[in-house]
């Protein structure tokens, strides 16, 4: 697009713009879907965060009463966001350390690495609904394997669920489980790290441990940056977990931020107290994402890149 | 909607045409009423919405279809969702918003005096002849005399136990009338006889492990269909009687959830109950032998059946006066519909037990007429069969139509009231907490939110 500079007007007319052009038309389903099914709501939710309205009957505009209510009168916004925060930083890092462990070991020259690779992959496979269930089973105080296991080798069992104060740390279980999706990634960026870079550690007569902190870490960096940021927006919006598994409790100590927005905007019917809700959630993602992002200045490393 | 071009095709300006057609007839058919319609009238649709099992959805079917013979110009469109509460709340307020509503559908009780209050479930006072054998307990109102409709199924709470297990260790069974429930201790005495742990000692045994139980003598469900008769029965209420005051922290009402905890962790014959709610239904707790009584509506009847369990029915046990409650979504008509005479006969219809007698015969269903409760021929007509247990005349149908009353969804903003109850409960039914600390501590949040109370006629 930058490209006046060096084409007459008569080449513009020709073939860059009807590149121009089938560019436009092409790119047209996403630009449209995104404009009619993401920014058209957000614009709506924005509005109507600004009202009361509560499905049935007329919406006044009540400014930023929602707002105010939230953040003096809701014991409730901020029992979820400490839920949904703690859940996200105890189990993101845990998931990208189990993840990126799984990714060495699976990167190296073993028989049967195929095998293996679909095994530690297979748990991402098994439906969100299903393994919510299978989960809650297994989490079972009285009948679950979790606990029958740990009776019959005599160590102390677990309320898992069912305990205000286990309910959260049983749940990132549950999503380090799930650590297949981010080991793939992983392995792709571990396929990209240069081989000489390993033999030049090699020659200077370093270790394995070395070559992990020397080479390995620093090239993944990319990786695991772009890991973080998926893992934490997706763990910000945890919500079948409450949802199938625990109804938000007990005593709301899994009450996730999106499960607290669904039951309000759903269950209440309070559609404006949601849309605000869900407003704050965006910024309080988009806080913590640019932060990850300015961060990344100073620990991620970029191949060919000095500058960043 | 721009007026139509030229060009446009004939396609779609026929399609047009024939839905104004469409309304117009169904307009002119709402004038009509039920009177007979000229050879060649055009179909009315019935969009009708429900929940429930898919063995629900059978029953309902069948029903739907033999309404549909009787009436060649009517279709009924059919809409089961076999999802929570929680999820069916959700679609009904997604079609609110969308202006998508069926012209009758079935609603949970709070939400239906919500509804009618706001204007978008018809005011059936107008028909309430319509309705009028009806048990006075089973109809709703969100004003007085403001019918927003009966109760579509009648249920209770009973007790459903495992027979064979039982008879096999000598025990007697639940008691099947009202006057000879059981006391407080006579059920946790029952309760331990039948829980065993993994050497078979019962609970009863000094020398029982309550860290391998076997077999459970009872679970219970955590929503108030449990703890409500209970309290009840103690005397106690959720409110009083205006619905103005919170009183789920009286003395009676206290002792009744610290009994409820205790069963779990001071006599451990039931698993925890926060718990048992994620197992698989109670039909198959019975069948597996890993639970030998439990709590639960009347509408476990059917699936029980289904999966065979050996089946005994009896009276929940009594703190006071033997009590159970009356429990029932309603079905209402959307106030907005086209079709108000033909939404109100189908509506009539499901009303009528003897038009719907399949889901009362297959146990899914109470009647919710007086009749069917009062005269031995009409009782007869359906209990007599093979889904209903010899005690379930007294056990049920005398329990439900003399000891039964109305759970607490009379109690303006429910909906928003249970949901922050129930999160305090977890913390008995965890054993985290003491029954009086909870329900203590959760008085002035819930004081705060109490309003009133919806009448009763």
């Amino acid at each position: 697009m930058r490209t006046q500079g060096i084409t007459t007007p008569r080449a513009r007319s020709g073939m860059e713009r009807m590149e121009q052009r089938w560019g436009l038309l092409l790119g047209l389903p996403a630009m449209l879907g995104f404009i009619i099914f993401t920014i058209g709501p957000m614009v709506a939710s924005g509005w109507i965060s600004l009202t009361d309205w509560n499905i049935y009957g007329d919406a006044s505009f009540v400014g930023l009463d929602n707002y105010r209510e939230m953040l003096t009168e809701d014991p409730l916004f901020f029992k979820s966001l400490w839920v949904t925060l703690y859940y996200t930083f105890a189990s993101v890092p845990l998931l990208l350390l189990v993840a990126f462990a799984a990714a060495l070991l699976l990167n190296a020259d073993v028989r049967g690495k195929a095998i293996f690779r679909t095994i530690f992959y297979l748990p991402v496979l098994v439906p969100l609904i299903a393994n919510t269930i299978l989960w809650t089973w297994l989490f079972n105080p009285d009948f679950g394997l979790f606990n029958t296991s740990l009776e019959q080798l005599g160590l102390p069992t677990s309320m898992w669920l069912y305990d205000e104060r286990t309910v959260i740390p049983s749940l990132i279980l549950m999503a380090v489980w799930g650590f297949g999706n981010a080991t793939v990634i992983f392995l792709a960026g571990l396929q990209g790290v240069p081989a000489h870079l390993y033999e030049a550690v090699e020659v200077d007569g370093g270790g394995l441990l070395d070559k992990l902190r020397h080479v390995t870490i620093p090239m993944m960096t990319p990786t695991i940056f772009f890991n973080l940021v998926l893992g934490m927006i997706g763990s910000f919006q945890a919500f079948a977990e409450a949802y199938a598994m625990t109804n938000g409790g007990p005593n709301n100590a899994s009450l996730f931020y999106v499960f607290y927005l669904y039951r309000t905007a759903f269950t209440e019917s309070r559609m404006g107290y949601a849309s605000a809700l869900s407003w704050v959630l965006f910024l309080v993602i988009l806080l913590f994402t640019v932060l990850i992002f300015r961060s990344a200045r100073s620990w991620v490393y970029y191949e060919g890149n000095n500058a960043s | 909607m721009r007026s139509d071009e030229p060009s446009t095709s004939t396609v779609r300006f026929s399609r047009r045409t024939a839905g104004m057609a469409s309304i117009a007839a169904s307009l002119a058919l709402a004038g009509l009423g039920r009177s007979p319609r000229p050879a060649g009238a055009q179909d009315v649709t019935i969009r009708y919405q429900h929940w429930g099992s898919l063995a629900e959805k059978d029953a309902i079917t069948a029903v739907c279809e033999a309404y549909m013979e009787a009436n060649p110009t009517i279709r009924i469109d059919q809409q089961h969702i076999a999802d929570t509460d929680d999820a069916y709340n959700t679609r009904l307020n997604t079609q609110v918003a969308a202006g998508e509503l069926p012209d009758v559908f079935q609603i949970n009780e709070a939400r239906a005096m919500e509804w009618s209050e706001q204007g978008i479930a018809l005011d059936l006072s107008p028909y309430a002849d319509q309705y009028a054998g009806v048990i006075p307990q089973a109809k709703f109102f969100s004003a007085p005399g403001k019918l927003v409709g009966p109760m579509t199924g009648v249920e209770t709470s009973l007790i459903f136990a495992n027979r064979d297990m039982f008879e096999q260790d000598g025990v007697a069974l639940p008691p099947t009338t009202a006057d000879t429930a059981w006391n407080w201790d006579q059920f946790v005495e029952t309760a331990k006889a039948m829980t065993k742990d993994r050497s078979g000692r019962t609970a009863a045994d000094p020398e029982f492990d309550p860290e391998s139980i076997q077999q459970y003598g009872i679970t219970f469900p955590t929503w108030w269909l449990s703890w409500y008769p209970l309290i009840r029965s103690a005397g106690a209420d959720l409110t009083d009687e205006a619905g103005m005051t919170y009183t789920l922290n009286s003395p009676e009402a206290i002792d009744v959830f610290q009994k409820m905890q205790d069963l779990v962790f001071v006599h451990h014959v039931a698993p925890t109950p926060t718990a048992s709610e994620g197992l698989p239904a109670s039909a198959q707790q019975l069948l597996t032998r890993r639970v030998a009584m439990t709590i639960d509506g009347q509408w476990s009847l059917l699936d029980m059946n289904e999966a065979e369990v050996p089946l005994a029915i009896g009276v929940l046990p009594s703190l006071g006066t033997p009590t159970t409650v009356i429990v029932g979504a309603t079905t209402v008509i959307n106030a907005q519909t086209q079709i108000v005479d033909q939404a109100l006969a189908f509506h009539t219809f499901l009303n009528k037990t003897d038009q719907i007698m399949s889901l009362m015969t297959s146990g899914l269903w109470m009647p919710n007429e007086t009749a069917y409760y009062t005269d031995d021929a009409l009782i007869a007509s359906w209990i007599d069969n093979d889904s209903h247990p010899p005690e379930y005349r007294t056990a049920a149908v005398d329990y439900v139509f003399n000891n039964s009353v109305p759970g607490p969804i009379t109690i303006k903003g429910f909906p928003a009231i249970q949901s922050r109850l129930n999160a305090a409960l977890d913390q008995v039914w965890d054993g985290s907490r003491p029954a009086a600390d909870v329900l203590n501590e959760i008085a002035p949040e819930i004081q705060g939110m109490l309003t009133g109370r919806y009448p009763s006629e």
